[in-house]
């Protein structure tokens, strides 16, 4: 009897750490010993270990001493584990409204500050190894607001979500959303400007114009202080002073656009105005116009295969991924869904096998090109010595439509566990007690 | 003569009427002031406490009412820290019309946000100060006759919510409307993220993005004044316009600011909008606001809270909110019995009472949340009061400060937050708490200890007037779905 008590206790010694380690859901520090790496670089796939000391990538290959404390996941040749997914275009966790779009130009809202941060999206999202979103304005002005890159730290509020490091971005909109919900907004004036997509580009020169004459009305100012005869100050107008910060590259431009002649009239009015389109996203017939893409330096966010949902979505290929990247543009592919976002490893593979993209490049579209897109793949994207530890861990190949996402961690603290999940689940789908089943008799 | 004998009824009827209006005197007999103390008399004069004394020993002025208070408690007058109810709006003033519309464009145009005239215009409107005259004779806010038979003397009314909403008003709580008493006009400004389908701001962003916009503006106007009185002379007069001016003393610190806010994300987001500035702050919303407590506690804000009771079906729910209980439903004679065996109908069943357990779920959290806030706000350090809301009754608050008792806070915290006592809050300058000699003689009269369930309020007096109330209150909670 002691025997078996003696056993008991050592047995309940040895799990307690390991429920310990389930519910803590660690400290940021964590081994993935024997695992397939998929670096998210071009690096082919190799089996060792990836070591995560204080939320950043400490090691990768073998991994012989850690420090007592760190968790260790076993893998066991089985896991694969590549860097947390990047969703670079999304609209989840957001409260009160993603569109302002009672007027064309509304660069002076914020994404940030209608952050939801107990959207139950955001725990979806983790479950298919995404760890960070890029959160957009909606479609239907031409100048919508600004964006937020948030990781997905389910728990914690809306600016322990918003990830500081990324630079500020701001939502452009060409084509027929712009121009139908201009039309379409209850109260709105049914004749509103714009309803063409001429309409569309002179109300961006119009912006660009007026905040440029903002400026004058400043430096007019400032010079008058200067000579000591200026008292007054102009009003600040917090639209023009957001147009002039994308005029002044401070606020990068992310363009939802589909057709080719859209996509180079929009780089042709930056060019105009001396700023980079930083993504073109959706970019259906980017195919078409990929040369100039790439010179223009923009990178372009694209469904590797949803189309067909409206005219301008109508001339899209599987190929238009790869098409780009030949012609040297950084491409992602985006969920813009609540609901794919979950599956964006698939989207990928989907990139492979319909699109003929490269296979070794294809975890890319989700992850490193999606940090080099919102410039912050020196933190994150890829795993890499120094880069924050946000890791997917699969069960199998992330490019395999049977693999499972088992395991999400965002530098290094633990926000899904699959096994975990289902037996959460168990608990609210339990099944009636015996109790319950004869009373029902 | 027969005309000449209805005008002498009515008038007679009229004095009838406006001698309820008149201050007689007022003694209250043997009422105990504490539980432990002996009973003593109060003389009440034109609203304020004359004298008190010893059972017996103040002597009855000749026209005085006399109020039995044997084995009655005196207790304190509740406030209702949010009344969403706007005055009647003054005559109208052409001097509202402040914001120029001279850059209005033409269309098509582009606009700045200079020229979202009518979002900015009523705002500012709102905010001017002759919003905050109240014409007492034909304002009578509704629902004010319910709260006197709840305890409740005072109610804080804010305007009906919009982006910036005006001027608060502190008034008695009366059920004639001339017999209102105005405290304060213009104790603070009403904010809202208020959001309107197909207008400026249509967002919650967009809302914010409006207030930054005013605040930015105001900042100007008062650097412009100050640019102006350094300087002798070249700086023009600034086009002044009062609701920036009155924004600017928000943002100084010299007026607190009511913000309306649904949800914790809410009150955070405004707490970072009016960082670095000196606002005071309240925040006007549900208990779950109070999950934001420690940042309250940072930004020094304080927090009227809701008592706005989650809606339960559980019958054990219900019973710890003290909620009555529906209705059993009778089965139905000749109902069809489930067939058990049935592996399908055993599947409904399961299902159904997975459902039941998720429901149960989301109402145990919600209650919890809902008993929680008034202890977690008091833990943090962050001064409250307690408001009904619109769906509820006036009942509610004394009730909801029960169950704050009742969930572990303390009977003192609970007090101030029901008479509105916290000096960190607007409402004490203005209120006259405790029944000392030369104060406002507002009180109610208990038949048993305040936190007592069993105890009634058998009477109030609002500013020496008293009122009996007799009628029994109605179980609470009985509306359709256990709401309020």
């Amino acid at each position: 009897m002691n025997r078996l008590a003696m056993i008991l206790a050592i047995t309940l010694a040895v799990s307690l750490p390991v429920f310990a380690q389930d519910k803590g859901w660690g400290s940021g520090n964590v081994l993935f010993r024997d695992v397939i790496v998929h670096m998210g670089t071009a690096t082919r796939p190799f089996l060792g270990d990836v070591w995560i000391r204080s939320g950043k990538v400490a090691d990768l290959g073998w991994v012989r001493d850690v420090p007592a404390g760190t968790r260790i996941v076993e893998g066991r040749g089985e896991l694969h584990v590549m860097p947390g997914i990047i969703d670079c275009h999304s609209h989840i966790a957001l409260a009160g409204g993603l569109n302002e779009a009672t007027g064309p130009v509304t660069p002076e809202v914020r994404i940030r500050d209608a952050i939801r941060p107990d959207d139950p999206s955001i725990y979806r999202a983790l479950t298919g190894g995404v760890t960070m979103a890029h959160l957009l304005h909606g479609s239907a002005n031409v100048i919508g607001g600004q964006d937020a890159v948030i990781k997905l730290r389910w728990g914690a509020n809306a600016d322990g979500l918003i990830y500081e490091k990324a630079p500020p971005g701001v939502k452009f909109a060409l084509g027929e959303n712009p121009r139908r919900s201009n039309r379409n907004t209850p109260g709105a004036d049914r004749q509103g400007y714009p309803r063409s997509r001429m309409g569309v580009e002179q109300i961006m020169r119009r912006a660009f114009q007026d905040a440029l004459n903002y400026r004058d009305t400043w430096q007019a100012y400032k010079r008058e202080i200067a000579e000591g005869s200026g008292h007054i100050p102009p009003r600040r107008d917090l639209r023009m002073e957001a147009l002039l910060d994308i005029l002044d590259g401070r606020i990068m431009v992310h363009c939802h656009c589909y057709r080719a002649d859209e996509i180079l009239m929009v780089m042709r009015v930056a060019e105009d105005f001396g700023f980079r389109v930083a993504t073109l996203q959706h970019v259906l017939e980017g195919y078409k116009v990929a040369e100039a893409i790439a010179r223009h330096g923009a990178g372009a966010s694209t469904f590797s295969d949803w189309w067909g949902y409206k005219f301008e979505a109508y001339d899209a290929i599987p190929y238009n991924a790869e098409l780009m990247r030949r012609k040297g543009v950084v491409v992602t592919i985006n969920s813009d869904s609540a609901d794919h976002i979950r599956r964006l490893n698939i989207e990928a593979a989907k990139a492979v096998k319909y699109g003929g993209y490269p296979r070794n490049l294809a975890l890319q579209l989700v992850t490193l090109n999606a940090a080099k897109q919102l410039r912050i793949d020196r933190w994150v994207g890829s795993l890499e010595i120094g880069k924050e530890g946000d890791v997917a861990v699969f069960d199998g190949d992330p490019l395999n439509d049977r693999s499972k996402c088992v395991m999400t961690f965002i530098e290094g603290v633990q926000y899904f566990d699959r096994r975990k999940d289902i037996r959460e689940r168990a608990k609210t789908h339990r099944p009636p007690a015996k109790s319950e089943q004869e009373a029902t008799r | 003569m027969k005309a000449l004998t209805i005008l002498i009824v009515l008038a007679g009827a009229a004095a009838g009427l406006t001698g309820q209006q008149t201050a007689r005197p007022l003694i209250i007999r043997n009422v105990r002031i504490a539980p432990d103390r002996p009973p003593r008399d109060i003389l009440i004069r034109q609203g304020l406490i004359a004298a008190t004394g010893p059972s017996g020993s103040l002597a009855r002025p000749y026209d005085a009412e006399v109020f039995q208070g044997k084995g009655l408690l005196l207790g304190p007058a509740f406030l209702d820290a949010y009344v969403p109810a706007s005055p009647p709006p003054p005559p109208a003033d052409p001097a509202l019309r402040t914001a120029p519309r001279s850059s209005a464009p033409t269309k098509p145009a582009l606009r700045s946000l200079d020229d979202d005239i009518d979002t900015r215009r009523a705002a500012l409107d709102r905010l001017h100060p002759a919003r905050r005259q109240v014409d007492t004779r034909v304002w009578n806010p509704k629902g004010d006759a319910e709260r006197l038979n709840a305890g409740i003397a005072w109610a804080f009314y804010l305007p009906t919510v919009e982006l910036c909403g005006g001027s608060g008003v502190l008034a008695s709580t009366r059920a004639a409307p001339r017999s209102l008493r105005v405290l304060d006009s213009d104790l603070g400004l009403l904010f809202a993220l208020t959001r309107r389908r197909g207008r400026y701001p249509s967002t919650t962003m967009g809302a914010i993005a409006v207030h930054r916009q005013l605040f930015a503006d105001a900042q100007r106007q008062e650097a412009w004044r100050k640019a102006r009185s350094q300087t002798s002379s070249g700086v023009p007069r600034p086009p002044f316009e009062p609701g920036l001016a009155r924004i600017n003393e928000v943002l100084g610190g010299r007026r607190p600011a009511f913000y309306v806010c649904r949800t914790e994300h809410e009150a955070l987001r405004i707490l970072a909008l009016l960082a670095g500035t000196k606002a005071r702050l309240v925040l006007v919303g549900p208990p779950r606001v109070a999950r934001a407590a420690a940042a309250m506690a940072k930004a020094r804000a304080g927090v009227i809270l809701q008592a706005e009771f989650p809606e339960v079906t559980d019958p054990g729910l219900r019973k710890r909110l003290h909620l009555a209980q529906p209705k059993k439903k009778l089965k139905e004679k000749g109902a069809p019995t489930t067939d058990t065996a049935d592996p399908e109908m055993r599947a409904l069943q399961d299902w159904i009472r997975s459902e039941r357990r998720k429901v149960r779920a989301r109402e145990k959290e919600a209650v919890q949340t809902f008993l929680n806030a008034p202890l977690r706000l008091s833990q943090a350090g962050v001064p409250f009061a307690f408001s009904t809301t619109e769906k509820g009754k006036g009942d509610d608050l004394l009730a909801y400060a029960r169950l704050a008792v009742e969930a572990g806070l303390s009977k003192p915290s609970a007090r101030r937050a029901l008479t509105g006592a916290d000096p960190a809050l607007p409402f004490f300058r203005v209120l006259e708490q405790g029944a000392r000699v030369g104060h406002a003689a507002t009180f109610t009269l208990l038949d048993g200890p305040l936190w007592d369930w069993k105890t009634r309020i058998k009477a109030i007096v609002v500013d020496g007037r008293l009122q009996v109330l007799t009628s029994k209150p109605s179980p609470r909670g009985k509306k359709k779905g256990g709401s309020r």
